[in-house]
């Protein structure tokens, strides 16, 4: 046999699939530490646990997916319709604008809401400047409550239902309008009698997007006093000092988790009738007088509530208190987290990239699936991940103490390096699909040309792939940037002694009843949030005028 | 003998015929083949297992007596020494004209890139434009580029993907013509894929006919025309007229009479002939079949008649005159082949469909 030939075991061992499958293997690894303790771990608290508390867990968590779902519904697809099917004064901006929200992270929302209902806040009083006699309760209800943290989150986390549903409006748009002409049905009846059932796909899907932050959520139920999982497995972790109960109430997050998915699997359907029709959408229906601006304050209202007022009330809190944030250590702050989210990005960037381009040489299902599994860390609560990147970082500790008796300090444990690679673990998703999307988009005609022309496949990558998809790695860098500097939770548990991130920081500010204070890093987050929402739309419009 | 490709198959998943079923052949240094058939006949299987970017399930490869390909073992693409001719060109679209030259250059000392790619490029007339980026380029040119791209390292086997079906007809032709040149000036051996068979014979020095992953016959394209195997062949390649027969050890009963059993391989009892249009003779009343003149065509360089036979509810019959003799429609005519023209073909190797 000659000597270049490769079999098809030594073409299965290529450096490439090692390293996609060792990344994979460790991208799994806390989960694999999760399941172990699991199953084998005592769990000293877990009896109480159980018997008290996971029964209000359990019913908190329930209510409030339940309610957040139904509040998005009731604002995302409304919304959607409008802006994919009619035209009204404002449409273009509004259909923008309405995914504004998006920006702010929920725990941000959630205080900013408490600040601007508080007592102290100016809804409260100016009510009482106005009727100085009164000094009752003027609202209706309390906002740091149930009901109040459904409406909270749920205001920043429909743009998720908005998004994917108008886009199956728009592509079944031409279908429906012409229905609505030809049978002279009017158009509402068209909407609640085929559009909204051809849109049940797209809509299980963005209200699954919106349910998994729900269930990632820390800092707003936390702050607003409602037990859930991810408070639960703080408590148990940090409270109670119990890792095995910490790690069971995982598993009990991940099941819900697994339920949002499973029900969003069921109401999609055999078929997945999403992708019929044009992208293009038919002309649109005009509105005038009224109905066009009423059309109009529809589309605006969550914008209004869920986006302008609460950036306005952070700059007026962050205007009164900027003196007083912004010394060196803010500065400092700023260059932490910054830094941290670069580095995170870069790392898994980087990974993303090996990943995505073993899966585009070798065009295998077997590879497909194992670089499918580092996906998963998308779909786990950041609190999760923290605590499975902790058991491992703890193990590691245990055992390197053993091997060199003299060492008991931690290596692993609270360092910026297990920080970085939970951050991987959790956002690595966000890249490799950016990626994976960048590879299918060039096909495999210029890898064909290039392997044919003597250049190996890491010559064909780096001359010839990574530079045409310049705008890919870019576009993954800038999300998981931003997702890292939004993270909370995940970043609470793990972040070492005395280190902080804008999100911790503005986390601290809140739960030490600093509102005002919390305002500057909460910007500064919400802004680099605006980054993303910009860059997809640009995109969509790009795919929307192809010229 | 540079290519030798023996017992090559390779079945894709949930696919009812297999894309290659042992196709073994082998090219002459400085031969150009064609590998025609229609879509989904294995041919770009076949070339891009020669390549390397595909692996059959069994069968070997070898060029130049090294072994490249011995069943899912496959030498990686770029350590072969084979160059490839794109359909779509796939110039790289961020590289000007020279750098997509230059890549290919790799195994040269940096100083003689430049100088070999300019050389290609003047080769293929394309020095002026060495700046450019694909983008800035027609459809010919680019095809130049990637000509004088594949060619730049001195590959062992040129292989070519459909590569000129992009270009518009007149295009084509005079494409078709300098490339052939370039070829036989360099001495370069080639594979082309094609399913035009005018493009076909317009390039190549022999032929292979594939079908459903078969390959049915390889030869000039003077010996397929005259010797077609079977009905596919036969019809593939240029007209032809069918006629079914009665086969006998020693002569065939036709339309036209009893004729001496002509050459080809086939065991049944009932078969078909070919017999080409122009190889249908005209004779004196009394001697072939008698038939009426149906329908007279233009065809350029002879005339086509069209000509029901009277003892035959077969469809009329093709037959080519040249242009100064006169036919109109209801003539009667006398119709014989030439003996040695005609050929028995095989049954279908293949099933129907």
């Amino acid at each position: 046999m000659a000597n270049g030939l490769q079999t098809s075991w030594r073409r299965a061992w290529s450096p490439w699939t090692v390293s996609t499958a060792a990344l994979t293997a460790m991208v799994m690894a806390p989960f694999v530490v999760l399941a172990g303790y699991l199953v084998f771990g005592v769990a000293a608290e877990w009896g109480h646990i159980a018997r008290h508390l996971l029964p209000r867990y359990i019913g908190n968590t329930a209510m409030l997916t339940a309610g957040v779902a139904l509040v998005t519904l009731l604002i995302g697809v409304p919304t959607a319709w409008l802006v994919a099917v009619y035209d009204f004064p404002a449409r273009r901006t509004l259909a923008w604008a309405l995914l504004l929200p998006l920006a702010i992270p929920t725990y941000l929302a959630a205080f900013t809401w408490a600040g601007i209902l508080d007592w102290a806040g100016p809804v409260q009083s100016t009510l009482r400047r106005t009727f100085p006699g009164h000094d009752g309760t003027w609202l209706p209800f309390e906002i740091m409550s149930m009901p109040g943290a459904i409406l909270v989150l749920a205001s920043v986390l429909y743009p998720y239902v908005y998004l994917v549903t108008r886009v199956s409006f728009q592509r079944q748009s031409h279908l429906v309008l012409e229905a609505a002409r030809t049978l002279g049905r009017p158009p509402l009846q068209c909407f609640l009698r085929v559009a909204l059932p051809l849109a049940r796909p797209a809509m299980a899907g963005g209200v699954a997007l919106a349910l998994m932050e729900t269930l990632n959520d820390y800092g707003a139920v936390k702050y607003y006093g409602i037990d859930t999982f991810t408070t639960a497995i703080f408590r148990a972790w940090f409270g109670l000092n119990d890792m095995t109960s910490a790690i069971r109430l995982s598993a009990c997050l991940l099941g819900a988790v697994a339920l949002v998915m499973a029900l969003e699997y069921g109401l999609r359907g055999r078929a997945r009738f999403g992708n019929g029709g044009s992208d293009q959408g038919a002309q649109r229906l005009r509105l005038t007088g009224w109905r066009g601006w009423g059309a109009s304050l529809v589309c605006a209202l969550p914008v209004l509530v869920a986006f302008v007022v609460p950036v306005l009330m952070l700059s007026a809190w962050a205007a009164s208190t900027w003196r007083q944030v912004l010394e060196r250590d803010f500065l400092l702050l700023v260059r932490n987290s910054f830094l941290l989210a670069a580095g995170a990005a870069l790392v898994a960037v980087v990974i993303a990239i090996v990943i995505a381009f073993t899966v585009h040489l070798y065009r295998r299902r077997s590879l497909r699936l194992i670089a499918g599994a580092a996906s998963v860390g998308y779909a786990v609560p950041g609190a999760v991940i923290a605590i499975g990147v902790l058991v491992l970082c703890i193990a590691g500790d245990r055992l390197l103490g053993r091997w060199s008796a003299g060492h008991t300090g931690l290596l692993f444990t609270g360092s910026v390096a297990a920080l970085l690679g939970a951050y991987v673990v959790r956002f690595l998703a966000v890249g490799k699909q950016t990626m994976s999307a960048g590879f299918e988009g060039l096909g495999n005609r210029l890898q064909a040309a290039s392997r044919t022309l003597g250049a190996g496949p890491s010559r064909t990558l780096f001359q010839i792939e990574l530079p045409l998809l310049r705008g890919s790695v870019a576009a993954a860098a800038l999300l998981l940037f931003v997702e890292v500097l939004k993270e909370l939770p995940l970043t609470l548990i793990l972040r070492p002694f005395n280190f902080d991130t804008l999100a911790t920081r503005a986390y601290q500010y809140a739960s030490e009843e600093m509102l005002a204070q919390s305002a500057a890093p909460a910007l500064l987050i919400l802004l680099t949030g605006l980054l993303p929402i910009i860059l997809i739309n640009r995109l969509s419009q790009r795919q929307a005028s192809p010229s | 003998m540079i290519l030798l490709i023996d017992h090559l198959s390779k079945r894709f998943r949930q696919q009812e015929h297999p894309a290659l079923d042992a196709v073994s052949f082998c090219v002459e240094a400085g031969d150009i083949v064609c590998l025609a058939g229609e879509s989904g006949s294995g041919k770009t299987t076949l070339l891009r297992c020669i390549a390397g970017l595909e692996a059959p399930d069994s069968g070997r490869i070898s060029v130049a007596g090294e072994l490249l390909t011995e069943g899912p073992a496959v030498v990686p693409p770029e350590q072969r020494g084979i160059g490839l001719v794109f359909q779509d060109y796939a110039l790289f679209p961020h590289l000007t004209v020279l750098r997509n030259v230059i890549f290919g250059l790799h195994h040269l000392p940096r100083r003689e890139r430049r100088g070999r790619a300019r050389e290609m490029l003047d080769l293929v007339r394309m020095s002026d434009y060495e700046g450019r980026y694909p983008h800035e380029l027609s459809g010919g040119q680019c095809q130049r580029v990637a000509l004088a791209r594949a060619m730049a390292p001195q590959p062992r086997l040129l292989l070519f993907d459909e590569a000129f079906s992009s270009l518009d007809r007149q295009l084509r032709r005079a494409m078709l013509d300098s490339v052939r040149q370039l070829l036989k000036q360099t001495g370069t051996t080639a594979i082309c894929v094609t399913h035009d068979i005018a493009d076909a014979l317009a390039l190549a020095d022999r032929l292979a006919i594939l079908r459903q992953g078969k390959l049915l016959q390889i030869g000039t394209p003077h010996s397929i025309y005259d010797r077609p195997v079977d009905q596919y062949v036969a019809t593939f390649f240029g007209d032809t007229n069918l006629v079914p027969a009665e086969v006998s050890p020693s002569c065939v009963t036709t339309d036209f009479g009893t004729l001496a059993r002509p050459e080809g391989v086939n065991g049944a009892r009932h078969a078909w002939l070919s017999i080409r249009p122009h190889d249908l003779q005209i004779k004196a009343a009394g001697e072939g079949a008698c038939g009426t003149v149906i329908d007279v065509r233009f065809q350029g360089h002879c005339q086509e008649l069209h000509v029901k036979l009277r003892c035959s509810q077969r469809r009329p019959y093709r037959v080519h005159v040249p242009l100064d003799e006169s036919w109109n429609v209801g003539d009667c005519i006398h119709l014989l082949p030439e003996a040695d023209k005609v050929r028995l073909l095989a049954s279908q190797t293949v099933d129907e469909g």
